[in-house]
């Protein structure tokens, strides 16, 4: 294992985002800053996969397989110095002012490298976007304020989602399976707020969380029609965290059970009002599903480019495994896979940019905003005050309602959906190649690859397991027609 | 296999539900080797070391359908512990095809009948691309074994070693030997930390300047090719009878929770897609299972002249346990994921399993190569 290293991919030095996407080529010419961020955005965050993550890879799931309550914070202070913790915000206001591209460039080169690491420090950044999908400005203000101190004090804030119960995965995800299901958590109306009740499962980062995002309805026996989200801080009496997973792989990141016994949620914190939760959780996945997408992408890069190196550097008879003829075709064929859906995985990003929420910081009274206002204005309480006024908050949702329609979100719901599946498809597909491309000694540990394969399954199950994915793309391109269809003949 | 008498097959179920099920998940978690040989002394009390050999030999006398039948009902509780058996099994298996009688005191020692703690065996079969092959060189008149093995199984595990190696100056003469552990020149690396059959550790072997003597040889020397592609052959088909065990296990448990399981306000069983997973694993568990009886029960040509590839039947069979163990996980959903719940384990060991005896693409390859 002498030799010099094929530098692909991951063990690349240079940006090559328009090489592997040469369709770029002609945007960059129409925006080129766009995709001039985009390329910077994966040339750090490919040396940073390098660098930082790649070496402590196999470290950190072995400490996580003697102990599932293992974190390397040094590796995430790093992150974090870097402020990959706080990405999505803008760079006026102390983050880095990604696009969705950016995001997705970066979501792919961590993943690359470690998809537990990506889910460690970039997942947590769904938080945000949960508040900026509704673009509650106070909300959303309030958080920026918090993540950027924490951000700059060195300081962990975590925010999770927690939407799946132990009765119920796909029920909390879709509209005709939430009707049915018997909720495990739930919220009491009592003076001046909610009290929550119950248990959440298979939480990511839940037992880091600062803060804990709940969907929960607020009368069981109708929970499509009572959902709501709450947000709900982790210092609440009444809190607690039960066991944190061993997983069989993505053990870098947390999954844990959370529980809540009486948890007193004030009215301020009611993020979304009872009959809105699944709409919320709806437009959360309708961007979340196509990062998980690029993440699945990820891991089959990773898996791809730890082979490509493998078989070149092992000897196989008088010459090397990579001279095998079926390997050598193995691995055009994942080559190919993986060029096609990172394809579908960019031109979501961008969809995302030009359509979705992503869209509303090129909205003409924010530019202004960040442009003009000092950061201190920005981030100051008056601002955040005004921004919390009910008024003001609900001018900016109109905003938002009027440009990312109802049928908006579902129409990205099932574009995410179809980016998530064969993202994720494919990790694990490429992941179980490779290793029957290896072998026996390829699959040990220290080369990687099968961590990949163990990392891959858990990302075709979770944000909707690949099955449920498939519904929602049957659903919006033929399911509902067939409906309207079968619903005019009725009248007819 | 399932031609072979009830009541052993009830003994095997009754063997690895009773013996091997129970601490199995904590054992794959700890990667506990020191319970695999616990398993193993249970395992002697009833003759299952020796079960495919002649009574005469100190064996049970069942014939290596039997093994098959028993790896495949020991792999249905843990494919790690079943491995052991099965290199074991194998080696026992190629110690008696290419040595015969003329081995019996060793037969009989590893069948567990001789007194003291029952030794467990593996081998080593020469491995396609390895590029320091085993090989028997003369040293003036003392032959000497030199060569890596890149991997083996039980390598952690085992007091004897039996292995196929090639003659020098003697292109395709290869030779059947068996070594002790404590052999001089022998040494092992570091375990492999493969992502499944956790409790087998398997370990690199270098073979430097080993002397064989007079005893180690097995059968004539340079005369064991036949004898080389029968015990691989045979391998390939425990493999094969591993895989079918993990399978079918997956694919109960999979049947089961979609029966305990809710969303969409129903039990998942009735969700068609549920049904064409299940029913799609249920396809190739009955395929497979009938390659393997074919291996076991039905080793003469058929019509067409044709016999079972071996190969072929342990590339389709452990390639259908990796998409059943898949699936497993994913009709389980997050549970699937979790350790405790046993699934995920299917898919590690699938997975490891599929590589055992070469990589499946490999197999295929060879099977139309070598005829040329």
């Amino acid at each position: 294992m002498d030799r010099d290293p094929l530098r692909v991919g991951l063990y690349a030095p240079a940006p090559d985002l328009v090489d592997l996407l040469p369709g770029l080529g002609r945007l960059r010419e129409a925006d080129p800053a766009y995709v001039k961020r985009a390329e910077q955005a994966q040339a750090m965050a490919r040396r940073f996969a390098r660098e930082e993550i790649l070496p402590r890879v196999q470290a950190i799931d072995e400490a996580c397989h003697q102990d599932p309550s293992y974190v390397d914070w040094d590796l995430w202070q790093k992150a974090n110095r870097e402020k990959y913790t706080v990405g999505f915000i803008p760079e006026r206001m102390g983050g880095m002012g990604w696009s969705a591209l950016d995001a997705t460039a970066v979501a792919e080169e961590f993943s690359a490298a470690c998809v537990g690491v990506s889910a460690l420090i970039l997942f947590n950044t769904f938080g945000l976007l949960g508040a900026m999908v509704e673009f509650r400005a106070g909300v959303v203000l309030k958080m920026i304020r918090e993540m950027v101190e924490a951000q700059r004090a060195g300081r962990p804030l975590f925010w999770s989602w927690a939407i799946t119960e132990p009765g119920a995965g796909t029920d909390v995800e879709e509209a005709r399976a939430m009707a049915t299901m018997r909720p495990s958590a739930w919220a009491d109306r009592v003076e001046g707020g909610y009290r929550i009740q119950g248990t959440k499962c298979f939480i990511t980062n839940g037992s880091l969380a600062h803060y804990v995002v709940a969907t929960l309805p607020t009368d069981r026996r109708r929970p499509l029609e009572t959902m709501a989200t709450f947000l709900i801080p982790a210092a609440s009496p009444g809190f607690r965290v039960g066991t944190v997973e061993r997983k069989c792989g993505q053990k870098a990141s947390h999954t844990a059970e959370l529980f809540f016994e009486e948890v007193f949620v004030p009215l301020e914190n009611v993020w979304e009002p009872p009959g809105r939760g699944l709409r919320h959780t709806r437009e959360i996945l309708s961007v979340t599903r196509g990062f998980i997408g690029t993440v699945g992408l990820g891991i089959a890069r990773g898996a791809l480019e730890r082979c490509i190196r493998y078989v070149y550097q092992t000897p196989f008879g008088d010459g090397r495994m990579i001279d095998v003829p079926w390997v050598q075709l193995a691995v055009a064929d994942m080559l190919q896979e993986v060029a096609a859906v990172r394809a579908a995985c960019y031109n979501f990003a961008m969809a995302l940019d030009a359509f979705h929420v992503m869209k509303l910081f090129r909205t003409p009274a924010v530019r202004a905003a960040l442009a003009a206002l000092p950061e201190r204005v920005l981030l100051g309480e008056p601002l955040a005050a005004l921004a919390g006024n009910r008024r003001v908050s609900e001018a900016a949702g109109r905003l938002k309602q009027g440009r990312v329609t109802e049928d908006t979100v579902e129409r990205f719901v099932k574009d995410a959906s179809a980016v998530k599946v064969a993202g994720t498809d494919l990790a694990m597909r490429v992941s179980c190649r490779v290793l029957d491309v290896v072998g026996l000694e390829g699959m040990a540990r220290k080369h990687g690859m099968e961590k990949c394969f163990r990392d891959a399954k858990a990302a075709q199950i979770y944000e909707g397991t690949n099955q449920v994915n498939r519904i929602d793309i049957f659903h919006r391109e033929v399911g509902r027609r067939l409906e309207s269809i079968e619903r005019g003949g009725d009248r007819g | 296999m399932d031609d072979l008498l009830p009541d052993l097959l009830e003994a095997f179920r009754r063997f690895a539900r009773n013996e091997i099920l129970p601490h199995a998940l904590e054992a794959d978690r700890d990667r506990d080797t020191e319970w695999v040989r616990a398993v193993w002394a249970r395992a002697r009390e009833v003759g299952l070391p020796g079960l495919h050999l002649p009574e005469a030999c100190g064996g049970s006398g069942f014939s290596v359908a039997a093994a098959a039948a028993f790896l495949d009902a020991a792999a249905s509780r843990c494919a790690g512990v079943a491995s052991v058996f099965a290199y074991h099994f194998a080696a026992v298996w190629a110690l008696w095809t290419a040595g015969g009688e003329g081995r019996t005191s060793d037969l009989k020692r590893l069948a567990g009948a001789a007194p003291g703690v029952a030794p467990i065996a593996t081998v080593l079969f020469p491995s396609p691309g390895e590029r320091y092959p085993l090989r028997v060189r003369s040293n003036g008149s003392e032959p000497v074994l030199e060569g890596e093995c890149a991997l083996a199984g039980n390598a952690a595990l085992a007091q004897d070693f039996c292995l196929f190696a090639e003659e020098e100056g003697d292109a395709g003469a290869r030779s059947c030997l068996l070594l002790g552990r404590d052999s001089p020149g022998l040494s092992f690396g570091e375990p492999a930390d493969l992502p499944g059959l956790k409790v087998n550790p398997f370990l690199p072997l270098r073979f430097h300047g080993v002397k064989v003597p007079d005893s180690g040889w097995v059968g004539e020397r340079g005369r064991a090719e036949r004898a080389l592609e029968r015990s691989e052959r045979m391998f390939h088909g425990f493999v094969a009878a591993m895989a079918m065990g993990l399978g079918r296990d997956a694919f109960q448990r999979a049947h089961g929770y979609a029966g305990e399981r809710y969303q969409f306000g129903r039990m998942i069983l009735q969700h068609p897609e549920i049904q064409r997973m299940l029913g799609a694993m249920r396809m190739k568990l009955q395929v497979g299972r009938s390659a393997c009886r074919g291996l076991f029960l039905e080793p003469v040509p058929d019509a067409s002249g044709e016999s079972l590839d071996a190969g072929l039947v342990k590339a389709y069979c452990t390639d259908a346990a990796l998409e059943i163990a898949l699936d497993a996980v994913q009709i389980h959903g997050g549970y699937g994921y979790m350790h405790a719940y046993g699934v995920e384990k299917l898919m590690r060991d699938s997975k490891v399993l599929q590589v055992l005896g070469d990589r499946n693409p490999a197999l295929h390859v060879r099977s139309i190569a070598r005829e040329l």
